[in-house]
């Protein structure tokens, strides 16, 4: 007997074992529970399943596993109200979300049984105490079925889109036709010969034609062949073939009955339905408001979007040019009181902006800006002109002391959010009206100097000719053996005194002459003479100096030279001035020349010699006055230095020119002026 | 030979006044000479010269002013003036000129002294 009882509990401990095996091999997350949810065992699958540690887990109660994880109503209610009574459920489904597996779909199964206390007792080793051990028990078995909804959910879905498809083709033909009907748009149905199946109501509507006239017509035919659009030939015959969609497929035409029309197509090939092998789902949106609408408001966007560019690009231009400019600048609103001050004003009249801004600009600077002239163009002057300029104003600033500024005003209409504006540039001209002032008083002094020199001159011309009348007067009247004779020596020195007297008298008349063109006093006396016989006069005179000096002289008057009008005593002192040059700088057998030719209007003489010549770098300089030339500052050579700059200026004087030709030193030279037949230009 | 022509020199450059005493008396002339505007209008009006050479620029009146008051006179306002003047401004020459009045530059040229006064001389009066 005992023996037996001992086999039959080493039956029930080895079945024991064998039970504890399969649910350890078991994929199923599986426990066993006693009536007051304590985990009694657990298996691996639940450990990896549900990511726990047998130490947290058995004797815990199951709402307690993991952080209250597994405080699942449905589970709970499972297990304290279903289970008690049925004993046994199966494929219960619970959904929950773990925190660290996520959501979870899970069949539960469980049974609640009574075991023996002693097979309790064995179970419960290590949780329970013998005694305790309880012997009501429930098995829960947790199947993840997460993966397999999902497929299934996949299966409904393609389960329930088959069911749909199933919809009897009547439905689909009512159903199609009442979405037809309701749009707004105009929906067309054509077949695979472009037929016309059905239309919309609102086709029928907008298009102005009827039922009877569209259905069963070739789509281009309707309306009197008013659907022939090219572009919609080629949507339905080019592109549909090829692609069985076609969006915002945009045609504009022009309808006989409803004028030109911009309409959106949208279409869609369907295969096989209202019991045609193809359909051609046409819905038209007429989108000519919307389009003119869209324009419209595209212009007008892109209006205010280009004059809020230019807005702002012209405010930001605006006001960088102020900060730019040197001048200050101020803006002043309609009360005149400043909105914005450029960068220089603030440095120039050395204030800060928070003492400017805002302010009445006779405030400004401690009332420094109350200046009566400033009011008078800002009250009564820009009321009435909308700009003003140069408007000199002098005052006296604290700070920068006395200013002459010429302000330029523009009186501009709603700018910078204001009525008006009044833009105030300051110039400070304070310097350069010093400095004007002072070019106005040396041009005085100048022009003072020119005249105290000029008068000058004209006293020292005159005070000089009267010792010159006794020295030239007596000279020449004992030369000339007026009063007794003299022997050879006698007259020969005297002849000296007379020579240098006339010479000194030249130097007074060309230094006397010199004043007056500078002074623009020298006036031309225009007479007509004939220029052949001033140059034959000239000639003669210059012939005897050639002569002694056995320089050859030869005369070249071309035929039609002849009466000019001129200032007969100035061109006679030309031709001197020219030919005395010549002879002092031709050496002895050299040869002198005048040659004269009419060229145009012009008379041109041109006074030329073999002699020392001028190199070209001295052209320049030859016709200024004082100037003598390095090598001919010697005593061989004497002169004023003043010859070629009258002739120069009385040649001028008369509108002609004056110019040197020379090959350089040692190579003669000719010297060639020109003047207007018919006098002063 | 009915009698020298009287010729009235006004002139204060005692070396300007001798050359021409001395080329108007080898040319014949009777020359009374004075230094100032002042004598001179008085010696005019009591000698009544045949011509006057005046100086523009004289000490005390000017040459200008002696040519209107010697203008204003019934006994002498026919007497020709002959101005021997250094000056050669233009706006001077100009005055002149409004007065019919020959003008002779300073420094003279005594080769044609004599004949310029002889023109003025033998020009016919007014």
């Amino acid at each position: 007997m005992k023996e037996k009882k001992q086999k039959s509990e080493t039956e029930i401990e080895a079945l024991l074992d064998y039970t504890s095996r399969i649910i350890a091999t078991l994929r199923e997350p599986f426990l066993i529970l006693d009536k007051n949810l304590r985990i009694i065992s657990a298996n691996e699958a639940f450990y990896a399943t549900f990511e726990v540690k047998e130490k947290d887990t058995i004797g815990r109660l199951l709402p307690d596993l993991g952080d209250r994880q597994w405080n699942i109503p449905k589970l709970l209610q499972l297990l304290k109200e279903i289970l008690p009574e049925k004993k046994i459920m199966k494929d219960y489904e619970v959904g929950h979300k773990f925190e660290k597996i996520g959501q979870r779909a899970m069949i539960l199964n469980a049974c609640q049984l009574r075991v023996p206390k002693k097979i309790a007792v064995i179970i419960a080793a290590g949780v329970r105490k013998e005694e305790e051990a309880e012997e009501e028990l429930i098995l829960l078995a947790i199947e993840d079925i997460t993966a397999r909804r999902e497929i299934e959910k996949g299966l409904e879905k393609a389960r329930k889109e088959l069911e749909t498809t199933k919809i009897s083709e009547d439905a689909a033909r009512e159903y199609a036709e009442s979405i037809i009907n309701t749009v707004r748009e105009p929906l067309i149905a054509l077949d695979q010969d472009l037929r016309v199946v059905s239309a919309s109501r609102s086709f029928y509507d907008v298009f102005m034609v009827n039922p009877t006239e569209t259905v069963g017509q070739l789509i281009y035919d309707l309306g009197n062949k008013q659907w022939d659009i090219p572009k919609l030939r080629e949507l339905l015959e080019t592109i549909l073939p090829q692609r069985a969609t076609f969006d915002n497929y945009e045609v504009e035409h022009d309808f006989a009955d409803i004028g030109r029309r911009i309409m959106l197509l949208n279409a869609r090939q369907i295969q096989r339905v209202l019991g045609k092998e193809r359909i051609i789902l046409l819905a038209i949106e007429d989108i000519t408001e919307r389009k003119r609408v869209e324009d419209g408001l595209e212009t007008a966007r892109k209006e205010l979007a280009a004059t809020k560019v230019s807005e702002d690009a012209a405010h930001e231009f605006s006001n960088s040019i102020i900060d730019t400019v040197r001048e200050p600048l101020i803006s002043l609103d309609q009360d005149l009181r400043v909105v914005t001050a450029s960068r220089s004003f603030y440095e120039f009249f050395k204030v800060d902006p928070t003492e400017t801004v805002g302010q009445l600009i006779y405030d400004l600077g401690n009332k420094q800006w109350d200046i009566p002239k400033l009011r008078e163009l800002l009250e009564t002057i820009l009321p009435q002109r909308a700009t003003f300029d140069n408007y000199e104003v002098e005052h006296d600033f604290t700070a920068i002391g006395r200013r002459i500024m010429l302000l330029n005003a523009r009186q501009i209409q709603r700018v910078l959010g204001k009525e008006r504006i009044i833009l105030l540039a300051i110039e400070d001209i304070t310097e350069r009206k010093e400095i004007e002032n002072r070019l106005a008083m040396a041009k005085i002094a100048a022009e003072a100097a020119n005249q105290a020199k000029s008068e000058f001159l004209a006293n020292m011309s005159h005070e000089l000719r009267t010792p010159l009348n006794a020295i030239i007067g007596f000279s020449e009247v004992l030369f000339d053996q007026k009063f007794g004779p003299l022997n050879e020596t006698q007259k020969d020195y005297l002849n000296y005194v007379l020579e240098s007297g006339k010479h000194l008298l030249s130097l007074i008349n060309d230094i006397l002459d010199l004043a007056k063109v500078e002074s623009g006093k020298m006036e031309l006396m225009l007479s007509n003479f004939s220029l052949r016989e001033l140059l034959e006069h000239s000639s003669v005179f210059i012939k005897e100096r050639a002569f002694k000096q056995h320089i050859e002289f030869s005369f070249g008057i071309a035929e039609e030279v002849g009466y000019i009008r001129a200032d007969e005593r100035k061109v006679k002192q030309i031709v001197f001035n020219l030919i005395s040059n010549a002879v002092k700088f031709t050496p002895d057998g050299g040869k002198i020349g005048i040659n004269a030719k009419i060229i145009g209007s012009e008379a041109e003489v041109s006074v030329w010699d073999t002699g020392i010549g001028i190199a070209p770098e001295d052209h320049g300089k030859l016709f200024k006055e004082f100037v003598q030339l390095e090598n001919t500052r010697s005593k061989q050579y004497k002169g004023s230095g003043l010859g070629l700059s009258l002739a120069k200026k009385f040649v001028e004087l008369h509108g002609g020119k004056i110019r040197v030709e020379s090959e350089g030193k040692g190579k003669g030279s000719s010297f060639k002026f020109t003047l207007p037949i018919k006098g002063e230009k | 030979m009915p009698g020298k022509k009287k010729i009235l020199i006004i002139e204060d450059d005692p070396p300007s006044k001798k050359l021409q005493t001395g080329l108007l008396e080898r040319a014949g002339y009777e020359v009374i000479v004075t230094d100032s505007a002042e004598d001179g209008i008085a010696l005019a009006k009591e000698k009544l010269p045949d011509l006057i050479t005046m100086d523009y620029q004289l000490p005390g009146m000017n040459g200008e002013l002696a040519l209107k008051i010697l203008r204003a006179d019934e006994r002498t306002k026919n007497i020709p003036v002959v101005f021997v003047t250094a000056s050669v401004m233009e706006d001077e020459k100009k005055r002149f000129a409004s007065y019919h009045c020959k003008v002779i530059t300073k420094p003279i040229d005594t080769r044609i002294f004599v004949q310029e006064i002889e023109a003025v001389l033998n020009a016919p009066r007014k």
